[in-house]
């Protein structure tokens, strides 16, 4: 069948917006900041539908999880609807499939939205978007009617009809093949499933990071979330403005979003060696990162890393500490702030540590106790078991919290020797 | 590796320094204190390892030379390079000047600076860092394993614990009530999770706000429409209600119209046109009265101002006394000011008569003769007197100053002889000049009598002290003097005889056959010799014991006569010092048993007697010459009072001349010569102002006939006029004046008057005429109207004027009830009703209708009320910013509790380790160096001391081989705390370097607390690892070069020779001495 004669037209393509729910992995923050965390993620979705006006789109995909469920902020609904309100009345109109963080059942009776706000119901529905009377694309989606959704919905989608005049658009919430780890596996299918559907554009959500896992007919797109909350969810972060053309897309282009940014950088003390070229390069990072924020909030975690000689420092987590708060002191009245979250030290000593091992001192032996214990992850298990307060202290522990155990012994190896040291520095 | 060449281009003090040709063994280097030792030490260490990331001087050269320096090195393997130090870099070139690829690390065994710096690199400062702190159990435990584990002053308790309080204050370690940290945080959580639970599910709230919102939305639309219906009921009511009272009043008014219907065709301006007329009338009626009014106050006046005729011919003479007052004015002002001049003069003339003479008049004032006054008499008298008097006056100022000084002189002489009086009386009568000054010598001798004697009773206690000690060793000397033992000298001979007789058997014959026989004489031989050269020994050993004691005896012998000679002559010393003692105490009026304070009291006593005798005296001598003085100006005043006696007689005389020359030129008697020239100017003077006197009484006498004469005339004048009055002249003349000018007025106002007169006559006649005419109209009005006068006319115009007001109010009324009523039909159609209609039933029911629309309102605006209360609610949620707050809130102190977790996990790990690996060190490794290590202990001590690890608690401790006793450390000294470190660090070198290169041991100064069998412990050491290894040694001491000497000396057949170096080290300047 051939395509009807459409004009050209453009939309937005964004997902995971979880409006108001709070950043993690900060410890203690500035009141100012907190403001603006309370904000951003609002803002972000703000600047979705400002680029929606501005770039003259024909209306804005949403590929679910628009907030949390679990936090059930009316808030987050309340600002939703709004913006969605404030959007209609410029004639913006909004397609919206619901994910595991928002299935159906936890909208239920809460805010009624306004007419510029099609929901997609729990069963596979399309909707027609329409300009100036011409009908201009077909869009297919289905939303989760609870959390756990373990059901591939993708293969759904292969009952529409080949057949077609008119663009097509699929807007789904899944895991494509597992893409991300970092996920739970919801709606779980493989890109198989998406490329043999009958559709010209997949709008994906539930990974937050941006990826096009298909760049030609059908084009099969995740935008990733609109604002970074956590370390893992560093750069920036935004939404797809997708040009269609003669019934395919023409162009694409990221648009960013974020209010926030979450920086990792590393900053090497090779070759320096006084405390204050530590502090000139942690000024430079922190400059740089500002650069890239372009007036923005960004919360930085700093690795020191290369050769340097001021390990007793180095490996004193006061000594850190007391350069991370020099520079949030320093950085505080700053309107484009970089505010450092966090700085590590992955040096190394100048003097090699392995010589030291096999020296007949004591140094060598706690080297090579802590060289056991690198290939034996049970012997620190029995050593923490014994140690008085662990019971307490596993409390507020995570699965993830020691991603890298072999870093972590590294670190226990690092301050050890920096006690056993500290006291003879010249 | 060893060091063959040291080169110090410029380092600290060191500058153009060479070494050369070192040794592998022991360089030992003597210096004093700022000689260069611990700078030569520095280079050494900086030349191997740079001074790279170091803050701090890099000794700069102090004299010559610029910096850095080279070592020149060889290596075990035989290779050879040079380290070079250039600013805080060291380069490693090959002899041949090529850089070496390999890092000084790599060949230095991989040993880095910092562990070079704890193990092979040892200076006294590593002895006595901590030295100010306790030296208790722990700390010097703590030390000795630090220095075996090779950590240097490094406590790893203090780790331990350290890593402990830093994890008790995250997470408790014991059971103890003390908050942590983490229990901080899970009580934040936990209040944070209680607001949240607080806070409720906003979103069902807000649907249920909504909800409510709408079901009162509705309640207030049907509220709203309730009282609209009320409301259009109410202003039904309200119309009829106000309809009813203007239609009865329209009723009545039309029925009031319908009496007054006579007055409707009254003219319509018929009273404006009547009242015209009438004001009109009265308007001429009135003008007619003013003017006759005024037309008989003019004929009155004109009467009033008739002028007399009299007066007006007499202008002529009024003329003259015109110009008469004009110069009367003069005249009177010149009369007073003659007058004045003249009364001013009599003033001067008395007042000049009263400074002449009071006894003069003007008579005698022209009768006295002062012709004589230029002849030069009166100038003589005045001479003679004024050299007289200033004489007199000289003299009396002499003898006041006399009289003065007199006074002045005997008030001190008086006061003088008063201090005196009361010195006399204070002072002791038997204390004099020199007893006081005897009893001060002796008082002095006391003192130095005092201090010898109690030096020569403490020289006395101490020499008896000293022989009672000497008289105990003495007898401690006689009782050692018992031998010690030695064998019997019948024991190698029964020994002989009985091994004889013991083994005779196995004599060759004796019946023994054994492989050894013949040799048992011999043994038995030597065995005899051997106890025979044992007893000599020690028979020997015995002469030589009891031969020092006797030397011994002898000596202490000697001492005690010595002592008792000493002792004789201080107890005679003492008896001398006492006698002079007595002498004085007696001299100075003391006691003998004075105190030091007494002595000091009695010298203030008499210091203070002593100087009062000499203020008396002093007094003494000055009242003496005081009196002298007073009778010197006694006589001089006596002299002087007689010549001024004699002065006065010749003034006297002077003065009766004086009086005599007066009586002959007739003067005043009372005139003195001093005022004889005022007298002549004063007669001068007066005789000039009676002239003047004289000429003004002629000029006034001649004023005053003129004006008699002008009041006489003007008194005429006025008698004629008919005006006789009591006048002074000026006024009289005035009045003439003015009457004149009266007059003329008067007959000018009356040609006026009559004028005026005609005119108002005139206008009389005018108004009358008029006010006939208008008459005539009005009553023309009345025949107009039908009726006969004007009361008559008003009465029917007021029931005009009423009835139009009834016809106005009637229309008004019509058109308010249309209004009302909506129009006028609806009017129509209600005007049944209201026929009918009772009032106050109307007013019941609107009352009642009221009340409702109010509860209703009421109602209405409590509902509106609650309406905005929930409207306020939903917007607040809707802006409710809590639960993000609350939420993120909680995120931040979870993500805080578990970094401090993993901070905790990551020293629990630290701990753990370290525990680990002191148990690990302490089981395996430390054994090692401890064994070595107290091998060099025993060496350093001369095998008194062990170095052992208590199996117990792994601690370290000393065993005393002799007594087979334990030291803990606690009961170790410094110098035995310092061996056994220097011990425990040159065995942790050792085993450290078994496999590598082995470094170069640099040493400084760490012998200082040895004694001298210790520091030869020290050298044997130290040249038993030099063997092995280069070693350098660092000395202030240079006695430790021959300790090393004689130690090298006795161990000659040491399996391995030592090469030793002797250097001295002098301002920077290394010279070799031997080796």
């Amino acid at each position: 069948m051939a395509f009807l004669e459409t004009r050209p037209f453009r939309f937005i393509h964004c997902g995971d917006l979880h409006l108001d729910s709070p950043f993690t992995g900060l410890g203690h923050t500035d009141s100012d900041i907190k403001k603006i965390l309370y904000d951003a993620s609002f803002q972000a979705f703000e600047k979705v539908l400002d680029y929606g006006l501005e770039e003259k789109a024909s209306f804005v995909l949403i590929a679910g999880d628009i907030y949390d469920s679990l936090t059930r902020s009316l808030r987050a609904q309340l600002n939703f609807r709004d913006l969605v309100r404030k959007a209609g009345k410029e004639g913006l109109s909004i397609y919206v499939v619901h994910g595991n963080h928002d299935p159906l059942d936890s909208w239920t009776a809460r805010v009624s939205f306004p007419d510029n706000l099609f929901r997609f119901p729990d069963r596979l529905s399309s909707v027609t978007h329409y300009e100036d009377g011409s009908p201009l694309a077909e869009i297919w989606g289905i939303s989760y009617a609870r959390k756990e959704t373990s059901e591939n919905l993708a293969r759904r989608f292969s009952g529409i009809p080949r057949e077609r005049d008119i663009f097509r658009i699929g807007l789904l919430h899944c895991n494509v093949g597992g893409v991300s780890t970092l996920h739970q596996n919801y709606a779980p299918c493989s890109l198989g499933d998406l490329i043999d559907g009958a559709v010209d554009y997949w709008a994906l959500g539930h990974v937050h990071e941006m990826n096009i896992l298909h760049d030609s007919s059908p084009m099969v797109v995740y935008p990733g979330n609109i604002q970074g909350r956590h370390m893992k969810e560093q750069g920036e972060k935004g939404c797809f403005l997708v040009s269609v053309d003669s019934g395919r897309v023409d162009g694409m282009e990221f648009l960013p979003t974020s209010e926030v940014l979450w920086m990792e950088e590393q900053v090497s003390l090779s070759g320096n060696e006084e405390i204050a070229d530590i502090h000139d390069l942690v000024g430079a990072a922190c400059d740089r990162i500002r650069s890239l924020a372009r007036g923005r909030l960004s919360i930085a975690r700093l690795s020191l890393t290369g050769t340097s000689d001021l390990q007793s420092f180095l490996n004193n987590p006061l000594f850190l500490d007391q350069l991370v708060q020099t520079f949030r002191d320093r950085e505080r009245n700053r309107l484009d702030l970089v505010w450092i979250e966090s700085i590590r030290n992955r040096t190394r000593g100048p003097s090699d540590l392995s010589e030291l091992k096999d020296s007949d001192s004591f140094l060598s032996d706690f080297l090579r106790v802590a060289h056991q214990a690198r290939h034996d992850p049970g012997l620190v298990e029995t050593f923490l078991r014994e140690t008085p307060g662990f019971n307490h202290i596993r409390l507020f522990l995570e699965k993830g919290d020691f991603p890298d155990y072999r870093e972590l012994v590294d670190d226990a190896e690092k301050l050890g020797l920096s006690r056993l040291l500290e006291e003879h520095q010249e | 590796m060893m060091i063959s060449e040291i080169v110090i281009r410029g380092f600290g003090i060191f500058s153009q320094e060479h070494l050369g040709d070192l040794p592998r063994g022991l360089i030992i280097l003597s210096g004093d204190n700022e000689s260069g030792k611990s700078t030569l030490k520095r280079f050494l260490k900086s030349a191997l390892y740079g001074m790279e990331g170091k803050k701090g001087p890099i000794d700069k050269p102090l004299g010559t030379g610029t910096h850095g320096g080279l070592l020149r090195v060889i290596m075990n393997n035989g290779r050879s390079c040079q380290f070079i130090l250039k600013g805080r870099k060291v380069q490693v070139h090959d002899p041949d000047g090529s850089t070496i690829d390999h890092s000084p690390q790599e060949l230095l065994g991989g040993v880095d600076e910092r562990l070079f710096s704890r193990i092979f690199c040892l200076g006294l400062e590593d002895l006595w860092e901590g030295e100010d702190r306790i030296l208790d159990e722990d700390n010097l435990r703590s030390r000795i394993f630090a220095a075996s584990s090779g950590l240097g002053h490094f406590s790893i308790s203090r780790a331990l614990s350290g890593l402990k309080d830093e994890l008790s204050g995250i997470s408790k370690w014991t059971s103890a009530r003390k908050n942590t940290l983490l229990d901080e945080m899970e009580h934040k959580l936990h209040d944070i999770q209680k607001e949240m639970s607080a806070l409720g599910d906003l979103s069902s709230l807000y649907v249920r706000l909504r909800e409510e919102k709408k079901a009162l939305e509705v309640q207030i639309r049907s509220l709203q429409d309730n009282i609209g219906t009320a409301r259009f009921r109410s202003i039904e009511m309200k119309r009829l209600d106000n309809l009813i009272e203007p239609y009865q009043s329209l009723k009545r008014i039309e029925e009031t119209m319908e009496g007054l219907k006579g007055a409707e065709k009254f003219p319509s301006s018929g009273k404006e046109r009547y009242q015209v007329l009438k004001d009109r009338l009265m308007r001429t009626r009135a003008e007619i009265n003013h003017l006759i009014k005024t037309e008989e106050d003019l004929g009155k006046r004109i009467r009033e101002v008739q002028p007399i005729h009299k007066i007006l011919q007499d202008r002529a003479r009024m003329e003259e006394m015109t110009e008469h007052k004009v110069r009367l004015e003069e005249k009177l002002e010149t009369l007073a000011d003659l007058r004045s001049e003249k009364r001013e003069l009599d003033r001067e003339l008395c007042a000049l008569l009263e400074a002449i003479s009071r006894d003069w008049d003007l008579d005698d004032l022209e009768k006295a003769d002062i012709s004589m006054a230029s002849a030069g008499e009166v100038e003589e008298f005045l001479k003679d007197l004024a050299g007289l008097k200033e004489r007199k006056d000289r003299i009396n100022g002499v003898l006041e100053e006399i009289e003065l000084s007199h006074n002045n002189v005997f008030q001190e002489y008086h006061a003088c002889g008063e201090r005196l009086s009361s010195l006399e009386e204070d002072q002791d009568q038997e204390s004099g000049r020199i007893q006081l000054e005897n009893a001060l010598k002796s008082l002095d001798a006391l003192g130095h009598l005092s201090r010898e004697h109690s030096l020569v009773e403490e020289r006395i206690d101490m020499e008896q002290g000293r022989l009672n000690a000497l008289s105990l060793d003495l007898e401690r000397s006689e009782d050692q003097m018992e031998a010690p033992w030695i064998l019997p000298l019948f024991l190698p001979s029964a020994t002989f005889i009985v091994s004889g007789i013991l083994f005779l058997p196995f004599f060759p014959g004796g019946g023994l056959d054994f492989p050894f026989s013949p040799f048992y004489p011999l043994f038995a031989l030597c065995l005899s010799f051997a106890l025979l050269v044992l007893r000599a020994h020690q028979k020997k050993r015995r002469d030589d014991f009891l031969e020092k004691q006797e030397v011994r005896g002898a000596s202490f012998r000697n001492e005690m006569e010595s002592s008792r000679k000493g002792l004789a002559l201080l107890f005679q010393r003492a008896e001398e010092l006492k006698s002079q003692l007595a002498f004085h105490c007696h001299n100075s009026g003391i006691s003998m048993d004075f105190s030091s304070m007494d002595l000091d009291q009695r010298k203030i006593f008499l210091e203070r007697s002593l100087s009062r005798v000499a203020i008396i005296e002093d007094t003494r001598s000055e009242l003496t010459l005081l009196h002298e003085k007073l009778q010197k100006l006694s006589a001089r005043k006596e002299s002087i009072q007689k010549e001024l006696s004699l002065l006065e007689e010749k003034m006297d005389s002077c003065y009766s001349d004086w009086t005599a020359w007066l009586r002959e030129h007739d003067l005043p008697p009372e005139l003195t010569p001093q005022l004889f020239d005022s007298f002549l100017q004063h007669i001068r003077t007066a005789r000039k102002h009676y002239r003047n006197r004289q000429d003004i009484t002629g000029r006034i006498n001649g004023l005053e006939d003129y004006i008699a004469h002008l009041d006489k005339s003007s008194s005429d004048l006025l008698v004629s006029w008919g005006m006789e009055r009591e006048l002074s002249l000026s006024d009289r003349l005035n009045t003439i004046i003015y009457v004149f000018q009266e007059e003329e007025a008067k007959r000018e106002l009356v040609g006026s008057l009559e004028k005026e007169l005609d005119s108002v006559c005139e206008k009389l006649e005018k108004c009358r005429q008029e006010e006939k005419i208008l008459l005539e109209n009005m009553e023309n009005i009345f025949r107009g109207t039908g009726v006969c006068d004007e009361e008559e006319f008003f009465s029917l115009h007021q029931d005009h004027l009423r009835f139009m007001e009834l016809k106005e109010q009637s229309l008004q009324l019509k058109a308010r009830l249309a209004g009302i009523a909506g129009s006028e039909c609806s009017l129509r159609e209600v005007s049944p009703s209201l026929e009918n209609c009772n009032r106050s039933d109307l007013e019941k029911e609107l009352l009642q209708l009221d009340r409702d629309i109010v509860g209703m309102e009421k109602d209405l605006s409590e509902k509106h009320q609650s309406l905005g209360q929930l409207e306020d609610r939903i917007r607040q949620l809707s802006i409710d910013r809590r639960q993000t707050v609350l939420s993120q809130e909680k995120e931040l102190l979870m993500t805080e509790a578990r970094e401090l977790s993993r901070k905790w996990v990551l020293m629990a790990m630290t701990r753990a380790f370290l525990e680990k690996a002191v148990e690990i060190h302490e089981k395996q490794r430390q054994p090692k160096v401890i064994s070595k290590a107290s091998e060099y202990l025993g060496t350093i001590t001369g095998g008194r001391y062990s170095l052992h690890s208590s199996m117990k608690d792994r601690s370290i401790i000393l065993e005393e081989k002799e007594n087979r006793t334990w030291k803990g450390v606690t009961t170790w000294s410094s110098g035995l705390a310092d061996q056994a470190y220097i011990a425990v660090r040159l065995s942790l070198a050792e085993l450290l370097n078994q496999n590598r290169e082995p470094l170069p041991i640099i040493l400084d100064d760490v012998h200082v607390r040895f004694d001298r069998s210790r520091q030869e412990g020290l050298a044997e050491v130290l040249l038993d690892i030099a063997g092995k290894r280069q070693i350098f040694f660092f000395s202030c001491d240079s006695g430790f070069q021959h300790i090393v000497r004689k130690v090298v000396s006795n161990g000659q057949m040491r399996s391995t020779p030592v090469n030793v170096l002797y250097c001295t080290l002098q301002d920077g300047k290394i010279s070799p001495v031997g080796s």
